[in-house]
């Protein structure tokens, strides 16, 4: 049998708090108002409110942020730093070039990636990747990637992410963020909000784990990318279809096999309305037998590393076994009431997806499952 | 696809293509965000055109992967330009939706239908060789049956930057497929067997000490062992290139290509496999690729 990935340790760092626990306090907790922007001018933003965290929008923060965040979820998978350990982070604002342009010129894109792993003493592989809102969600799939072959130990893995001024900006001129703060699948949605912090997975071998004497948090199963080319901010549902469906053939799971799916949920009509489409192609008839939800109405949309935070969703979801409610939404405001199953009949979460859309059109699904030490033994 | 596991992954053609230089007149306005596209169209327009594949059958199954150091830059320079001097009101959203270092590889997955797995990978100079790890992982894992490695960079007349633009493009496909029979393949290419991602090398001090320890624990891969050194550090290639055929690359040009470039100049005095170890200049992973040629290219080269 193939040695699956594991998941042995996970760290936040979030205005909510720093752990699972803290996360699922946040999601049983109800709607989490975003706060007035003071960190840089927004006049004239018709959204002027943010799920704000780091103290400065310096890259620096960003990197100690990251940094701290990394060690903690090394501390919590009672792990050293050592020769086989690797880095893969996503993120869009992990270069140095801010309103006066790249301060260290020889930076580049991966500034924050570059900076994290000389502040850790990593010495395994670093990857950086930059694929707009599913950064993160890739970085995971590719350290999966990188233990699958053998060319690490222990992967590093997640997203960090800061509130630019420009992106701030960026978004209020396209009109895509709600003023009234994000409402994932309401009937009047009328986009983002925006958030930001840091989140990193501890992945590595189950045989790895297992030797080590390691608590697993959840498998790995399986995880796709696709790109569908259509446009540069409008998503379409085909492309998210055949990242999930990659997902799954690569779990070697049916939709059947699904109890609970994490969706991109930004609150935009568009989003929303490809996402669903895109659930009723893989799901079919089983979606009414699916728990379908957005945490985003939660964190706010944590842009490049937005795919980190859900993928430990997913992780606290396994482990609570209760999935996420929308606090914002009642039956008759949802796109979702009539297709999907509601959250609170729902149990036996066994393997649970996250999915994550990014501008330009491309798109990453995952997929954990719940870790049995008697399976594995069989297995 | 399992049977790329064992034939190993055949590169069906390459090209690259300067499309700007470092004299004045040829650098990019600010907000020509078109210019690094269109250059990517045209190499990748060869590309195909080189390989014999006219369109994929399914772009489902075709992957993009790319690289650059500070692709986009400059429209995120422009966007934020124009956000200091004018407000919030200044900015275009057309540009803003194009101030993301996706958006290239967005642009060739649009025309060239390559609607399979896409990332953009962002990792100091170990990016552009890395691009080729991870498109053989894909082949591997049979989430692609092509995969487009691309290379890309543009002129980014930034505050502080002035940065050469260039884009490279590499086509990798399975061997023991369709397109064995076309005659690109025979006169092209090797047949990557492995490639492996080593340590990332972030300290110039330490590069002797961790690439020693990455090639140690490889031994016993295969005979023929090559080390292209990037490195600008000459004493230090050498030290690291003890017991190997230790050649330099041009540090200031990309190692994927020079790295292909090796590969068919190499097909003379290889006999059976040869394993090949890229070092990066300044900071980036090590990439090992493990290659093999067909006896009747080596004969034809012969």
């Amino acid at each position: 049998m193939t040695d699956r990935i594991v998941i042995t340790g996970v760290a936040i760092n979030a205005p909510f708090g720093r752990t699972l626990e803290d996360l699922g306090s946040l999601l049983d907790g109800g709607i989490r108002r975003p706060k007035p922007v003071d960190r840089f001018p927004v006049g004239g933003a018709k959204a002027g409110s943010a799920h704000l965290h780091w103290p400065v929008q310096d890259i620096e923060a960003l990197i100690d942020g990251t940094t701290e965040t990394a060690l903690a979820a090394l501390d919590a998978a009672r792990l050293a730093t050592g020769h086989r350990i690797g880095l893969a982070l996503g993120s869009i604002s992990g270069m140095d070039f801010d309103a006066t342009g790249p301060r260290r010129a020889d930076d580049g894109v991966n500034a924050l990636g570059r900076h994290c792993f000389d502040r850790l003493g990593l010495f395994g592989p670093l990857v950086h990747v930059t694929s707009a809102c599913t950064s993160s969600a890739a970085a995971l799939f590719w350290a999966k990637s990188i233990l699958e072959n053998d060319d690490a130990d222990v992967m590093l893995a997640g997203g960090a992410d800061r509130i630019r001024a420009v992106d701030f900006a960026g978004f209020n001129i396209l009109r895509a963020m709600d003023p009234e703060g994000t409402r994932p699948f309401h009937t009047e949605r009328r986009g983002i909000t925006m958030g930001e912090g840091a989140c990193i997975l501890v992945l590595e071998r189950m045989s790895h784990a297992l030797a080590r004497g390691a608590d697993i948090h959840a498998v790995f199963s399986g995880g796709g990318l696709s790109s569908d080319g259509h446009h540069a901010t409008a998503p379409r549902h085909d492309g998210l279809v055949a990242a999930s469906r990659r997902a799954l053939a690569a779990a070697g799971l049916t939709p059947a096999d699904i109890q609970y799916v994490n969706c991109h949920g930004t609150g935009t009509p568009a989003n929303d309305r490809e996402e669903l489409k895109a659930l009723q192609a893989v799901f079919g008839p089983h979606l009414r037998a699916v728990c379908v939800g957005s945490t985003k109405g939660f964190t706010g949309h944590w842009l490049g590393s937005a795919g980190a935070i859900e993928a430990a969703v997913l992780l606290s979801v396994l482990h609570r076994q209760r999935a996420p409610g929308m606090p914002w939404l009642s039956g008759p405001d949802s796109i979702l009431a009539s297709h999907t199953a509601g959250m609170e009949e729902a149990r036996g979460f066994r393997h649970v997806m996250s999915n994550s859309l990014g501008f330009g059109g491309n798109n990453a699904s995952l997929i954990f499952s719940r870790f049995s030490r008697h399976a594995s033994e069989q297995g | 696809m399992t049977h790329c596991v064992e034939a190993g992954i055949r590169i069906l053609a390459a090209t690259d293509r300067h499309f700007v230089c470092d004299r004045p007149e040829h650098l990019l306005k600010h907000g020509d965000h078109t210019a690094l596209s269109r250059g990517l169209h045209d190499a990748v327009d060869q590309l195909f055109a080189q390989s014999g594949l006219a369109a994929p059958a399914d772009g489902t199954t075709v992957g993009v992967v790319g690289t650059s150091r500070f692709g986009e830059l400059d429209t995120l320079d422009c966007v934020t330009r124009r956000y200091q001097e004018e407000g919030l009101y200044g900015i275009d959203p057309v540009v803003f939706s194009k101030a993301n270092q996706f958006y290239p590889l967005f642009a060739i997955a649009r025309r060239f239908r390559c609607l399979g797995p896409a990332s953009a990978l962002f990792t100091s100079e170990g990016g552009s060789a890395e691009v080729l790890y991870f498109a053989d992982r894909l082949l591997r894992r049979g989430d692609a049956t092509h995969v487009l490695a691309l290379d890309y960079d543009e002129n980014t007349p930034t505050g502080t930057t002035r940065v050469a633009g260039q884009v490279r493009a590499l086509l990798l496909g399975p061997d023991g497929g369709p397109q064995n029979d076309r005659p690109q393949d025979r006169a092209a290419g090797p047949v990557i067997t492995a490639c492996r991602l080593g340590p990332h090398l972030p300290v110039q001090d330490g590069r002797a000490a961790a690439l020693a320890v990455f090639l140690d624990r490889q031994t016993a891969w295969c005979g023929n062992q090559h080390l292209l050194a990037s490195t600008d550090d000459a004493d230090t290639a050498q030290r690291l290139g003890s017991g190997f055929a230790v050649e330099r690359l041009d540090a200031a040009r990309d190692p994927l290509p020079q790295l292909v470039d090796r590969l068919r100049g190499w097909t003379e005095w290889t006999a059976g496999e040869t394993r090949i170890h890229v070092l990066p200049p300044g900071r980036g992973n090590v990439l090992t690729v493990c290659c093999r040629w067909d006896e009747p290219h080596r004969e034809g080269r012969a």
